[in-house]
């Protein structure tokens, strides 16, 4: 393995209001190589923190029951160890 | 999110496993399958002598057990999109062998990665509280950081479920704090949405093998949950085997597991013909999400489930599961045997 640090990706879940969602479900949608097929659930405060292990484009799907699933894309690497985005979920 | 707890020392550490006695399986006692766990135990129990299969169960009151249907279950509702052209299709075996996450630390990343290739095949499963649905549970995990994630296990035992290495023992994170044994997972079988059919059983019993718990090297990522109640009389279990190449190719692999692009807590499932295999890792088109590591990879022979993989990472061009061989089989057959 890499005995470099793998990137971060940082979030956060909040509702059309900015209110944040907890337990919703975090995943890897698309990504620069093989990923964990695991999901990561937000926090109280809508929080999320996932490990990317090389420079790249990472796309993260998002649901939480109750509002329409989302994603976005976000671009890991040059220089940056930590990538930070904010995801709105609508309500269904 | 509050505070990391306090880990007591023996909770934190890997402990490596001795076999039981002379009749013991030949586990290995070094190299990346050496089998190890969160606890501090004296053996892993008892295991037979060169096993080829492990047979299943159906569990306690398995009368009304759905029936396979040839090689893939038999699932109400249309199939999906994909499943009409199956036959027709031929299937796109990788030239090379997909990447590690090691691996592309360094280089230049290969094509994009998703885990549902082309049009969503999974269709949901309802009557989960049924064999052989309920073998399959939903695990919610928590993490030495008290993150909180999803994932899947399946019954191979009375109390021990196989899952993903990943799934009960965070390598590499970059988080700190969050490295290592996980605290406790919930195992939920058979759940559907809010309902739980079997309950569900906490457990902060982990086993793996040092290849993923101290080289995070995802040809090793596997590993076991041990419960506190004999939980899998009820369920039933896989059956699990250690196949040559031919008849894993030839093979249709089955996935059923708690995606988390679908709503809370439910199953789904998916089958197609297993791409291609190599000595470490099974590489198939099954559609999964993120939730799905740990899910059993499995083949229907004669009316019998039976896992041949252990599925963890969504691929750029398949994903792909830690595959049953002979090093593997006998670690599980030690794990199926714990008390």
């Amino acid at each position: 393995m890499s005995a470099s640090p793998p990137h971060l990706i940082e979030g956060r879940v909040v509702d059309a209001a900015g209110a944040p969602v907890p337990m919703a479900s975090v995943y890897f949608v698309e990504g620069p190589v093989a990923l964990p097929d695991i999901a990561a659930l937000t926090g109280p405060d809508g929080s999320f923190r996932l490990s990317a292990p090389g420079a790249g484009a990472y796309t993260l799907g998002v649901r939480s029951d109750g509002h329409k699933p989302a994603a976005a894309t976000v671009q890991v690497g040059g220089g940056r160890l930590v990538a930070v985005l904010e995801i709105v979920l609508v309500p269904e | 999110m509050s505070a990391s707890h306090k880990i007591t020392p023996h909770r934190v550490a890997s402990h490596k496993i001795k076999a039981a006695n002379e009749d013991a399986a030949p586990v290995p006692s070094s190299g990346p399958h050496t089998p190890v766990s969160n606890l501090d135990l004296e053996h892993a129990g008892k295991s037979v002598r060169q096993p080829k299969t492990q047979a299943p169960s159906a569990g306690r009151d398995a009368g009304g057990a759905a029936p396979a249907d040839g090689e893939t279950e038999r699932v109400g509702g249309a199939a999906g999109p994909r499943a009409a052209a199956e036959a027709a299709r031929t299937l796109s075996v990788p030239a090379t062998k997909l990447r590690d996450i090691g691996e592309a630390s360094f280089g230049s990343p290969p094509p994009m990665a998703e885990t549902v290739h082309g049009p969503d095949d999974r269709r949901q499963i309802t009557d989960t509280a049924a064999h052989p649905w309920r073998m399959h549970a939903s695990l919610l995990i928590v993490a030495r950081d008290n993150s909180q994630w999803i994932g899947t296990g399946w019954f191979i035992g009375p109390r021990t479920l196989m899952t993903a290495g990943h799934v009960i023992h965070i390598k590499n994170s970059g988080v700190p704090g969050r490295d290592g044994w996980v605290k406790s997972v919930q195992v939920m079988p058979g759940r559907n949405g809010s309902a739980l059919p079997h309950g569900s059983v906490t457990s902060t019993s982990f086993r793996s093998v040092t290849g993923w718990t101290d080289n995070g090297d995802q040809n090793f990522d596997y590993g076991a949950i041990i419960l506190p109640t004999d939980l899998g009389n009820t369920t039933g279990w896989f059956g699990f085997g250690a196949y040559p190449d031919a008849d894993l190719v030839a093979s249709t692999g089955n996935i059923s597991g708690y995606p988390g692009d679908k709503p809370s807590g439910t199953q789904w499932y998916d089958s197609r013909k297993i791409a291609s295999v190599d000595a470490r890792k099974v590489y198939y088109d099954i559609d999964t999400a993120g939730g799905q590591s740990g899910s059993a990879v499995y083949r229907i022979v004669n009316g019998a489930r039976m896992a041949f993989a252990i599925h963890a990472y969504g691929g750029a061009v398949t994903n792909s599961g830690t595959r049953i061989n002979s090093e593997v089989y006998n670690n599980m057959v030690a794990w199926k045997a714990a008390t």
